[in-house]
């Protein structure tokens, strides 16, 4: 016969305890909200991508508050409009803008721009109108912000990205993605006329052109990302200057890394991005200041930028830290961080009215 | 700014899916049973094969106790519950989720106490429906008109099972042939323009048993679902055209106890309707399956047969080769036509020795070998061998009040090293009244080919260097029955370690990393009885079941470090009531599904729900039946996913007919 090994007498009441369990731990509720609080004189709103949230730093005296408004799916991009008083978000996940209050961060409006659009960047445009570029769809949409409509939508090529306004017209880069095979095209900046419902020029320049912004020489700055060195041959982060009037190519500015934000202070322009850390040129010369090979800041994954001129401040969003940088720009030197919400992307600053 | 897109949301999405020695009531109620699988071995210490066994890996092994928390739902209930897919049936079971993402045909993904749908290994009479490509195994595509019993084991088993059992096992066994002839026959039609039209034909000629089972399925799926912005729409390209057909035949040679031949093949088009953000109105799925697989039950080259009485060593081997071709194709993507196409192979055998040690125990001894490959359009030609060695010693049996299962298994897959999978199971009954039942061991799961392959691209890459997954998880249960009713619960916590999980990383590419882990802690809790109902013959039969589940991120990341795992509800509970009578019988399910976070940082959150459903069944005739459901009646608007609206109120009809009934 077998000998079977020794338990404990076992106890009755074993079942009761395992019952209880669940009453006593906690239940699953939505992150609490902090309540409404006059908002801080100058601030900084952090968007947060994979958290889905806004932050708010209080430049005045540090203080962060986390998830201070939830938004809609994968939230890419942050627009302040100071003459309305409100901010913009582009929900990628959820194909819509949100329209919120500046200062509490509350709706005011969702504008949706329906399956298959995948919004991206937003620029503001006078009287109250915004365009975004529509990545999937390969449209810039342009939408009456107050209205909370959308007024047209013009087809400008694969994957359509940074925007610019400028000289009346809005300008867009279009990176080209090709989903068949995951490479790169050749990317372009298309300019649409205010009001007209199509491209009426349009640029080739370098590879996944990702931002434009106007240069103190006058000139438009596109930056092209390259292709990460996934594809042969690979390429890395330049900068392709064009004429503003023409869009006939000026200059190549080769920096290395494969930055995707780009911000203007003073003469010079700051770039960063998923490699290469935070770099610099000179916007007049074109003298390439800080390389991907001596950054100023050397993180990955520096998404979002935006830079305070009056005080002399940058700000630098790293996505995979959850941190925001501050800058000295008069110095290019490290003055502080602070650690926001999950997956921050893009920053907006906002002054109280 | 390098940010993802669509491609990155639909891999978020992926890669975030998660993941009873009960004493069988007397007078086994057709249904859902909590209960132990036997230990077979007699009264007199002679080793038997009972018909029902423990499947271990890719081949039965013969009996042995396995402690392990487990629901097995028997033929009666299968028949019973009108499912159409094994995701259907397996939504009411404790500690299971079977996720709903569209209707007929839809990706059906699985957890287990809050596991992946990679951690739960899937088996159809020991065969592994996980390809090693990855992505967990499909339960919408497996047919039910053939399965005998399903047993779903919760809790890590790589001790018992192999790789991949993080969070436990779901086994199909198929039916095998009666003693006399019979044939079924049902139709069925219901919402969505869905027809179904199965057989099943089984006999016995002089020493062969055999049988041939076959399905046809199609649906149209346009479902309507609301918008959310109170507007309604409906799903377009959900269509699923498929048809399966299975087979096998026993046989009794006089070297063997018994050997068993199974063939089967399923083929499916599917359209892929994407979420309701972002559709795909033109992709389309085609999935075709092919498996041949042998056992050999009770192997004596002298001819003993091996269980012949006096017999101490039971041995048995089984080998299988199966193939599981995909390809998927949508013309009209935004960013260009896609065309992929994918064929995973897989091919084993394996012996298994159990030999009676007297005091020393029942061990099982065994040893076996596979490979997987797979030719890919985006991850490559790559193979991968794979061999492993187990022991389990049994004290003990089912006829024995306490029982002691001790386990180890030593798996060696591909270029990773060597994991050793150890695993204790203990069990304790006072009388009928109360067992008591302890488990605790480790489990793995090495990367897949997706994970470690997937090509450099824009928005997602593989990882060569990975590490596999491990977990270490213990549970303790108790069974408490009285009279016709009986009362289980099981804590279970489990540490997962080197967990594998797609992020957005440098240049917003998804990648998947091992990151710090996560903490599982849970309670699952069951009730079932059974009572004369008011007139005559009529019984009445209720299940409830309980599951509270607190699965943690590990690690002290700023804002996911300790936050509840995404798409895992915390609270979940099923009631079901079924009344028999002598020509109608009547069954009425409800799930309550709570709510579940859908990002990492808990800051937003999917809804709770509750569904009902109710079936009617009518015996017209003698053998012929006429059934029918409806589901989710209460029109409920809910989804399991993001962007993914599960149907709302559907109806189905059917006619059946059996020769044996």
């Amino acid at each position: 016969m077998t000998r079977l090994p020794h338990f404990p007498r076992p106890l009755q009441f074993a079942l009761l305890p395992l019952l209880l369990l669940p009453v006593a731990l906690p239940g699953c509720d939505d992150a609490a909200r902090p309540g409404p609080e006059e908002p801080p004189a100058r601030a900084l709103l952090v968007l947060n991508s994979l958290g889905a949230t806004i932050d708010r730093i209080d430049l005045d005296t540090g203080g962060v508050e986390k998830g201070l408004a939830v938004v809609g799916a994968a939230p890419n991009d942050i627009e302040p409009d100071p003459e309305s008083g409100s901010v913009y978000v582009s929900n990628s996940g959820d194909n819509d803008v949100w329209r919120l209050e500046a200062s509490g961060l509350l709706r005011e409006a969702v504008i949706s721009l329906g399956p298959n659009s995948n919004p991206y960047d937003i620029e503001l445009l006078a009287g109250g109108r915004i365009a975004v570029t529509c990545w999937l769809a390969g449209e810039v949409a342009f939408l009456d912000g107050a209205g909370g409509v959308v007024e047209r939508r013009v087809p400008v090529g694969r994957t359509p990205q940074g925007l610019l306004h400028r000289y009346d017209r809005t300008l867009a880069t279009v990176v080209n993605l090709d989903g068949t095979n995951w490479t790169y095209g050749t990317g372009e900046v298309v300019a649409i006329p205010d009001g007209a419902g199509a491209v009426a020029a349009r640029q080739a320049v370098g590879i996944n052109p990702q931002r434009i912004l106007a240069g103190p020489d006058g000139r438009l700055h596109v930056l092209c990302t390259g292709n990460y060195g996934f594809n042969t041959p690979a390429r890395w982060g330049e900068v392709h200057v064009l004429e503003p009037s023409t869009l006939a190519p000026a200059d190549t500015i080769r920096l290395g890394g494969s930055p995707g934000a780009a911000v203007r202070v003073g003469d010079f322009i700051y770039v960063a991005g998923a490699s290469g850390g935070l770099m610099k040129y000179d916007g007049e010369t074109h003298r390439v200041l800080r390389d991907a090979s001596h950054p100023i800041l050397d993180r990955s994954d520096l998404w979002g930028m935006v830079a305070d001129p009056e005080r002399q401040r940058l700000y630098v969003t790293c996505f995979s830290e959850d941190r925001v940088y501050a800058i000295d720009t008069s110095a290019d030197t490290l003055l502080n961080s602070w650690e926001v919400g999950d997956g921050p992307v893009a920053l907006a600053l906002v002054e109280r009215r | 700014m390098a940010r993802w897109s669509f491609a990155g949301l639909l891999l978020l999405a992926l890669a975030a899916w998660p993941r009873a020695g009960a004493a069988d009531s007397s007078g086994a109620s057709p249904g859902i049973r909590v209960a132990n699988i036997p230990v077979r071995r007699d009264s007199t210490g002679q080793l038997s094969l009972p018909e029902i066994q423990v499947v271990a890996e890719r081949w039965k092994r013969s009996g042995s106790a396995v402690p392990l928390a487990t629901t097995v739902i028997d033929r009666a209930a299968i028949a019973g519950s009108g499912a159409l897919s094994a995701g259907e049936i397996l939504r009411p079971v404790a500690g299971v989720r079977v996720a709903t993402l569209g209707g007929l045909g839809a990706f059906a993904p699985v957890s287990i106490r809050g596991s992946t749908n990679d951690q739960v290994v899937v088996l159809v009479d020991g065969l592994r429906q996980n390809a090693a490509q990855g992505g967990g195994a499909d339960l919408s595509d497996l047919p039910l008109q053939n399965v005998e019993r399903i047993e779903v084991m919760r809790g890590g088993a790589s001790a018992l099972y192999g790789p991949d059992a993080l969070g436990g096992v779901i086994n199909l066994i198929t039916r095998g042939a009666p003693a006399r002839r019979s044939l079924e026959l049902k139709a069925e039609t219901g919402s969505f323009d869905t027809r179904m039209l199965s057989g099943r034909a089984a006999g016995t000629l002089g020493p062969v048993a055999g049988w041939l089972s076959g399905r046809l399925l199609a649906s149209k799926g346009d479902y309507p679902y609301a918008t959310g912005a109170g507007a309604d729409s409906v799903r377009v390209n959900a269509r699923l055209d498929s048809r399966s057909v299975e087979g096998g035949m026993k046989l009794r040679p006089a070297w063997a106890s018994r050997v068993e031949l199974r063939a089967g093949h399923l083929q499916a088009e599917k359209g892929v309707p994407g979420g309701t953000q972002f559709p795909s109105p033109t992709a389309t799925q085609w999935d075709e399956t092919t498996n041949l697989q042998a056992d050999i039950r009770g192997f004596s080259p002298r001819g003993a047969g091996g269980v012949l009485a006096g017999s101490k060593t039971v041995t048995s081997g089984s080998a299988f080769v199966r193939r599981r071709i995909r390809r998927y194709a949508d013309p009209g993507h935004p960013l260009g036509p896609v065309d992929e196409s994918h064929r995973n192979d897989s091919a084993g055998f394996g012996v298994t020795q159990a030999r009676d040690l007297g005091p020393l125990g029942l061990l099982h001894a065994g040893c076996d070998y596979r490979e997987d490959r797979l030719i890919s359009t985006t991850d490559g030609r790559r193979s991968r061998p794979a061999r492993s060695l187990s022991l389990r010693d049994v004290l003990g049996g089912d006829e024995a009040r306490r029982s002691l299962t001790a386990a180890l298994r030593v798996d060696k897959v591909g270029g990773l090293g060597a994991e050793v999978s150890p695993r204790i199971l203990a069990r304790l009954t006072t009388g009928r009244a109360l067992e008591m039942r302890l488990s605790a061991g480790r489990s793995f799961r090495p990367p897949s080919f997706d994970d470690l392959f997937l090509p450099a691209r824009t928005t997602a890459a593989g990882n060569p260097d990975l590490k596999p997954e491990h977990a270490v998880d213990a549970d303790l249960g108790a069974t408490l029955a009285a009279g016709r009713w009986t009362l289980a619960a099981t804590g279970f916590a489990s540490w997962v370690t080197d967990l594998i999980q797609w992020e957005p990383g440098a240049a917003g590419v998804w990648r998947p990393h091992n990151v710090d882990g996560a903490r599982i802690l849970g309670v699952e809790a069951e009730l079932q009885g059974s009572f004369p109902a008011a007139r005559g013959k009529a019984r009445a039969w209720v299940q409830a079941n309980y599951t509270f589940l607190d699965p943690r991120e590990a690690g002290d990341a700023p804002n996911t470090g300790g936050k509840v795992l995404v798409y895992r509800p915390r609270h979940r509970a099923n009631l079901l009531l079924r009344l028999t009578g002598a020509r109608l019988a009547a069954e009425t399910q409800w799930r309550y599904t709570g709510p579940a976070f859908i990002t990492r940082a808990n800051t937003k959150t999917l809804p709770a729900y509750l569904t009902a459903d109710i079936t009617l069944r009518w015996r017209v005739a003698p053998g012929a039946s006429l059934e029918a459901r409806g589901l989710n009646l209460t029109d409920e608007i809910y989804q399991d996913f993001r962007d993914f609206p599960a149907p709302g109120r559907q109806w189905r009809l059917a006619l059946s007919w059996n020769s044996g009934d």
